[in-house]
């Protein structure tokens, strides 16, 4: 039974109370009780969001890290390429000394 | 005799000039286009849908909140009336009190009885409220590892575009030889292809030679 259908039962009672004319505490209490019923019901539509606690997002601290570490492969390869642009740039000049003519 | 050495020559420079331009080639290619322009599309696919993934969270949470306001406006109404009703229910009896003691207790009774259900709708709201905030916390959550996902990509699509020192060094010497890598790449089909043929045309006269 799901609390709705509580809360209508109750409802229905209250109102078969009140159609004989009752008036007594126990028709307070069970008002009261419906009212508490009313207020858990608000609660109920958010209860589905309890279950975020067991939704877990990946760990991605590692990738952090690592992207670091690709960072200064990146820095080497640049360095690697400026030392290999100047080799280059050294040899032509060498062999063109060497009276080899080299394309422009 | 000549015939089969002429071939063995033609093979041995053949394989030769077969294997330096493989190795150019093989130093030269670098990371290939296609490989460069899927992690490009990935980059540019995972910004996309980060960006449609905090749209959709967004409106999630405008939906959240706005069943939140619903819901506090419910729980007053709900408050409102349960006050209603004990105010009325306790009329009669203060009515019918026959000294203030007993006036006192109901409308002591009466009081007590709002401020219990009033407590509960605060702690109903509450509890809603922080059910709400630990969605978009959630959110955050999701968004933020999100992001370090996309920016470790953006950092290895970095390293993927980048011209690497042998690329550079191959780019050099094929402009000193005065070829283009492209074709580099079809010499070496073309040797490949025409060592096939003196391949066959060797067995084909080691066959004839044979007695």
């Amino acid at each position: 039974m799901t609390l709705q259908e509580i809360l209508d039962t109750l409802q229905n009672t209250m109102q078969q109370l009140e159609d004989a004319g009752v008036n007594d505490t126990n028709k307070h209490d069970l008002r009261r009780v419906i009212t508490r019923l009313k207020i858990a019901l608000e609660g109920a539509i958010f209860d589905p969001l309890r279950e975020l606690d067991s939704v877990q997002v990946p760990d991605t601290s590692q990738l952090k890290a690592l992207a670091v570490q690709v960072q200064q492969e990146i820095d080497n390869e640049k360095a690697r390429v400026a030392l290999v642009q100047k080799l280059v740039a050294v040899s032509k000049k060498v062999i063109r000394a060497a009276g080899v003519p080299l394309p422009v | 005799m000549e015939k089969q050495g002429l071939v063995h020559a033609s093979r041995a420079k053949a394989a030769q000039s077969l294997s330096v331009l493989a190795l150019l080639c093989t130093l030269g290619c670098g990371t290939p286009m296609a490989v460069k322009h899927l992690s490009a599309e990935q980059v540019k696919v995972q910004n996309s849908y980060l960006g449609a993934l905090k749209a959709y969270f967004k409106v999630i949470e405008e939906f959240a909140d706005a069943q939140l306001k619903a819901s506090n406006f419910r729980l007053d109404d709900i408050a409102k009336k349960a006050a209603q009703d004990e105010t009325n229910e306790a009329l009669k009896p203060v009515a019918a009190a026959q000294d203030d003691a007993s006036r006192r207790k109901i409308l002591g009774d009466l009081a007590n009885n709002v401020q219990d259900t009033g407590t509960a709708v605060v702690e109903q709201k509450h509890t809603n409220a922080e059910l709400v905030a630990k969605l978009k916390a959630k959110h955050k959550e999701m968004l933020e590892a999100y992001q370090n996902i996309l920016d470790a990509q953006q950092k290895l699509d970095d390293y993927i575009q980048l011209e690497k020192a042998d690329e550079v060094l191959v780019n050099q010497l094929v402009g000193v030889v005065g070829v283009n890598k492209d074709r580099i790449t079809q010499s070496v089909t073309d040797i490949a292809n025409i060592e096939g043929q003196i391949e066959k045309a060797f067995k084909a006269g080691v066959v004839e030679q044979a007695p």
